[in-house]
């Protein structure tokens, strides 16, 4: 595992360090040693608005599914008629592949025939129907929709976990103490479910730094760059491009990234992980 | 009525809405899709669109054609390939990983946790370029074996995680019974503790079938492309074509969509108990 795991950032710290292209090294030419890669990365623009736009996706989308997961799990725990099927029902989006997924709110957003320009024609929202994908403010609002459609499940799961942990008692004495519906929930049930949170929250945002499936199969980081995120600037600069040492440079950044993340909230995680 | 009465009727409709909302937001892109594989493709170039078809424009014309006049079909053989092997190795390196690690002192278990958190943060785009390095030198390009263990490095780490929670929950007294009537330690494994982390094993299991049954990257970058790659690439490929054809990129999502749908539900309870297993 070791090996599967540690080589290739070996690798991508190597190759992050030379200026490579995908030839050369299919060739094993000999390369040069240098900080090129780094110096034209914080010299660029570029490379700031794709830090710019993971950060709007990935808060985003995040964000959205943990707000929308919460609601459905808090909606899910009551006791209902065909509660099981409807649990079923608002976690089905979990078992679509990312990017069948991606294709389906594709076609959704459509401009010409996608079914969300008609809803909102129907409902008087706009008068003209959007060209989602195709304009860099709503393309980057398709995406993030999108991803956060394909994301929600996993909280509502995790939190719905959370809340049977929940003791009912304890909810009990509250309503007794004379405390509303809503201090109920800001004081006992948010709480309880602090951990969940913390550690859901943070694979889910791993998790959509990670992302290439949905924007990849969407907008491909268009329209212009409007939704090229880090992840994606990386795939188009290695596999569009060839410029392979400059992607692993971005790699290298994206990882670091990622670490200070985890780093940041270590302490708490692994009381989670092996606790 | 009561006021009181007024009140809970409200709550209880106010819950039915928001329930309703939460459902439709679920289905209605997968129902459009169903419904769009369906159609011809005359009916999927209708404005406004249709939510509700008449019984008459609903036809399997769409996903048959695409079975015979696309590679849908060695798509999805391939996919295959790349899923079951993928599927098997990441449960097998995965159990005994995970039970390693659970039965590991606390150095190693928190030095290995710290590996996999590491893991878990790598961007599969970065794995992607060493990998395909690695892959070109060792002639792996091209295959179903490449994408295979490909998987199988960016899926181990959190199966190995789900494992290790598994094997936590089976008390080490019963292996050391097993080893004290003269079980081999892989045979206590294998006769006495693997049948016990049986509901565990199907959930990694699921998980792994998703991870590489829905790969897309690794596909992609590893294989050639064209009629010799898996379901979820090939899906994407209509839409390079001048005109789109949603009909049939709805019908081969439905095909690619349909095989981890079917096993989510068949499978749902152990893989709901299994994700939240280990977290506490």
């Amino acid at each position: 595992m070791l090996v599967l795991i540690a080589w290739p950032i070996w690798l991508t710290v190597d190759l992050s360090l030379h200026r490579v292209r995908l030839f050369d090294i299919l060739r094993d030419r000999p390369l040069a040693f240098s900080l090129a890669n780094y110096q034209r990365l914080l010299v660029e623009p570029r490379f700031w608005d794709s830090l710019l736009n993971t950060l709007v996706f990935v808060v985003g989308s995040v964000g959205l599914a943990f707000l929308w997961g919460l609601g459905s799990a808090l909606l899910l725990a009551r006791q209902f008629a065909g509660r099981t099927a409807v649990r079923l029902a608002v976690i089905l989006p979990w078992a679509v592949p990312a990017t069948i997924g991606s294709l389906v709110w594709m076609f959704l957003f459509d401009g010409n025939l996608g079914l969300v320009n008609h809803i909102l024609l129907s409902a008087g929202v706009v008068e003209q129907p959007i060209a989602f994908l195709v304009h860099a403010r709503f393309a980057m609002v398709a995406v993030v929709l999108a991803h956060a459609w394909q994301s929600y499940p996993f909280f509502t799961v995790m939190f719905l976990a959370g809340l049977q942990r929940l003791s009912p008692e304890l909810l009990n004495a509250a309503r007794v103490d004379g405390a509303s519906p809503w201090q109920r929930l800001r004081h006992v049930t948010l709480p309880a479910l602090a951990d969940v949170m913390l550690v859901s929250g943070f694979l889910s945002l791993l998790a959509a730094i990670r992302d290439v499936e949905t924007i990849l199969v969407m907008t491909g980081g268009g329209p212009g760059r409007a939704t090229e995120t880090l992840a994606i600037r990386i795939y188009n600069e290695t596999f569009r491009f060839y410029d392979v040492g400059f992607g692993a440079a971005q790699g290298v950044v994206a990882f670091v990234l990622s670490l200070l993340l985890v780093l940041f909230a270590f302490r708490r995680l692994s009381r989670s992980f092996w606790g | 009525m009561s006021r009181r009465g007024l009140e809970r009727l409200a709550a209880r409709a106010g819950m039915g809405l928001a329930l309703a909302a939460m459902v439709g937001v679920a289905l209605l892109p997968v129902y459009w899709m169903v419904l769009t594989a369906l159609r011809e493709k005359s009916a999927t170039m209708v404005w406004p669109p249709r939510l509700l078809p008449d019984v008459s424009e609903l036809s399997l014309a769409t996903l048959l054609g695409v079975l015979t006049e696309t590679p849908a079909l060695r798509w999805a053989w391939m996919s295959v390939c790349v899923a079951v092997p993928g599927t098997l190795a990441i449960v097998a390196v995965s159990t005994l990983a995970g039970y390693a690690l659970s039965r590991a002192q606390g150095g190693v278990a928190r030095g290995m946790g710290s590996v996999i958190l590491v893991a878990k943060m790598l961007p599969s785009t970065l794995l992607v370029v060493p990998l395909y390095v690695m892959f070109h030198r060792a002639g792996l390009l091209g295959g179903p074996l490449g994408v295979v263990l490909a998987n199988l490095a960016f899926a181990t780490p959190f199966a190995t995680w789900m494992m290790k929670g598994f094997f936590d929950s089976i008390p080490p007294a019963i292996e050391e019974a097993a080893l004290i009537d003269g079980c081999g330690p892989l045979g206590a494994l294998w006769r006495v503790v693997l049948p016990l982390a049986l509901p565990g094993t199907a959930a990694v299991a699921l998980y792994a079938f998703i991870i590489t049954w829905n790969d897309f990257l690794f596909a992609r970058s590893f294989l050639p492309g064209g009629a010799d790659t898996t379901l979820t690439v090939g899906a994407t490929q209509f839409l390079s074509e001048t005109e789109m054809e949603w009909n049939r990129v709805m019908a081969v999502s439905l095909l690619a969509a349909l095989p981890v749908a079917g096993v989510f539900l068949w499978l749902q309870r152990h893989f709901i108990g299994g994700l939240t297993q280990g977290h506490h």
